[in-house]
């Protein structure tokens, strides 16, 4: 038997007024993405990515179309949703551990220990009374990712949560949110640019073609964990990713 | 680090002291050359502000029941301002319709000057009531605009992790908006709070009490006893240096999570 479908995106739509008229985003994207799966939408920047990502959290409504989260259109007050976002998004004023408990406390959830334990998840423990603005680029992310752990969500919605990190830290946060989503079994949709981290941490990647986005292919990444960056399949696989991209990106 | 910190901190010492004694020679200097009672060296002053202290102004009241006078006087107004403008500032930010509606009254009303309120708060008010309102009228604007532009501010990112949590508006706002504001809001009553100490003098000309700094240089004016009134605005200055000082030490202590350093 199939897995069952986590999220379901039918025919999205979506479009602003700017200063200089409508602004076409979405036209007509659709997907799906199966309960535990790791999923990555890659695209050329600027092509609606973090739009798209918005749509599936509720936090912006489609103008045409549906998304649903278990059946359902997306509710942050209902389902429980982890978001990661791109740019700093911790709070200033709060500790490590002020920062990754904020979700279970909006929700009213109980338990201190969980929030210490994934402190110690993302390797953070010893830091629990610093504030974000003493931690370097790659912590502050792990404490977002923790963050959004916290109030155990079974879908966790992240827009590029490396892209503003150094090569090396981003490898490393690749390696251990593998181990994360093995130990949490949760899904995930991980919006990218970066063709690398897309296809070595998806099972599926979801490339987009450049604004207004349709899904332009979706290629399955069929390969064990843990992978090998320079193994051959993935390289292969890495050349496909960007030569469709090309198409849309000529300068590319 | 510490070190080379603090060989600044002494230069920075040594350099303000070489400028107050410069400023204070200078003036010896040029008191005496001019020889006039209506000149006098910075000794006479201080003369006059330690009899002021232990004796008493003419009528035997001491300078620092003058001074506490004052503070109460400007404390009283300056919380009726926080109690009014910093709802209003929180209302304002989060509500753009809200300031836009409300400029045509607020922005002209921000340019009238306390002392220009005066002659209308001789005719309208009476008592304690001119002094608060006068200091208010100082300490209101500052903390309102500075509420505004802390709550407006606040990070579009920051509101959006606390939406995707599935907060409601008033938990963003509660754990979110305000905490966010909070440095400016704070920043904002330090200045309101200077104005409103500014505004002491205004104040005193109309409360009618015989007793507050701004009283006791009015007092002396009109027996033209110029170390006198230089005594009395040295100790204003003092206590709103101090009062200064306090608020931007605790700020520093309450916002340790600030990179940004408040001036």
């Amino acid at each position: 038997m199939p897995a069952k479908l986590k999220v379901k995106a039918e025919n999205l739509h979506k479009s602003f007024t700017t200063g200089e008229g409508r602004l076409e985003v979405l036209k007509g994207v659709s997907f799906g993405v199966k309960e535990g799966e790791f999923v990555s939408v890659v695209g050329p920047s600027g092509c609606g990515k973090t739009t798209l990502l918005k749509l599936v959290g509720g936090l912006e409504k489609p103008s045409r179309g549906r998304v649903t989260i278990d059946g359902r259109p997306p509710d942050p007050s209902r389902h429980r949703l982890g978001f990661v976002f791109q740019e700093d998004s911790l709070f200033p004023w709060r500790t490590v551990w002020e920062n990754v408990g904020f979700g279970r406390e909006v929700r009213g959830m109980e338990g201190e220990e969980r929030v210490g334990e994934l402190v110690g998840m993302v390797g953070l423990r010893g830091f629990e009374h610093c504030y974000p603005h003493q931690l370097s680029g790659g912590m502050r992310q792990r404490v977002a990712i923790a963050r959004a752990l916290a109030v155990e969500p079974d879908l966790l919605l992240m827009d590029e949560p490396f892209a503003n990190l150094d090569a090396q830290t981003r490898w490393i946060l690749h390696q251990d949110l593998t181990r994360i989503w093995e130990e949490v079994k949760k899904t995930i949709l991980f919006v990218t640019h970066n063709v690398e981290e897309a296809v070595y941490l998806s099972d599926r990647v979801i490339v987009l073609t450049s604004r207004p986005a349709r899904v332009k292919k979706v290629l399955r990444v069929k390969l064990p964990r843990p992978r090998d960056k320079l193994s051959g399949e993935l390289v292969r696989l890495r050349r496909e990713v960007v030569d469709l991209l090309r198409e849309e990106v000529p300068y590319l | 680090m510490g070190r080379i910190q603090g060989i600044l901190r002494c230069r920075e010492v040594l350099y303000a002291s070489l400028l107050l004694i410069t400023v204070l020679l200078l003036w010896e200097v040029s008191s005496t050359t001019v020889r006039s009672s209506f000149f006098p060296g910075p000794r006479e002053v201080l003369r006059s502000l330690s009899t002021l202290l232990t004796k008493g102004d003419v009528e035997g009241i001491r300078l620092h029941e003058h001074a506490l006078h004052s503070l109460l006087r400007v404390l009283g107004g300056f919380a009726l301002a926080c109690v009014t403008a910093i709802p209003l500032g929180i209302l304002m930010g989060l509500r753009e319709g809200v300031y836009r509606s409300s400029k045509p009254v607020l922005e002209p009303l921000r340019f009238i000057p306390p002392l220009a309120w005066i002659p209308l708060v001789i005719i309208l008010l009476s008592g304690y009531w001119r002094y608060l309102f006068v200091i208010w009228l100082g300490a209101f604007f500052p903390i309102l605009i500075n509420t505004m532009s802390g709550i407006k501010r606040t990070s579009p990112t920051l509101v959006e992790v606390s939406k995707s949590f599935g907060a409601k508006n008033r938990t963003t706002v509660k754990k979110v908006v305000i905490p966010s504001a909070l440095p400016e809001i704070t920043s904002g009553m330090r200045v309101g709070l200077g104005v409103g100490w500014m505004c002491i003098v205004a104040a005193e000309m109309i409360g009618g009490e015989r007793v507050g700094l701004g009283r006791l240089i009015l007092k002396y004016s009109e027996l033209l006893r110029v170390d006198m009134i230089l005594a009395g605005m040295i100790a204003i200055g003092i206590v709103g240096l101090l009062m200064n000082e306090i608020l931007l030490r605790t700020e520093r202590r309450l916002f340790v999570w600030r990179k940004e350093i408040s001036l």
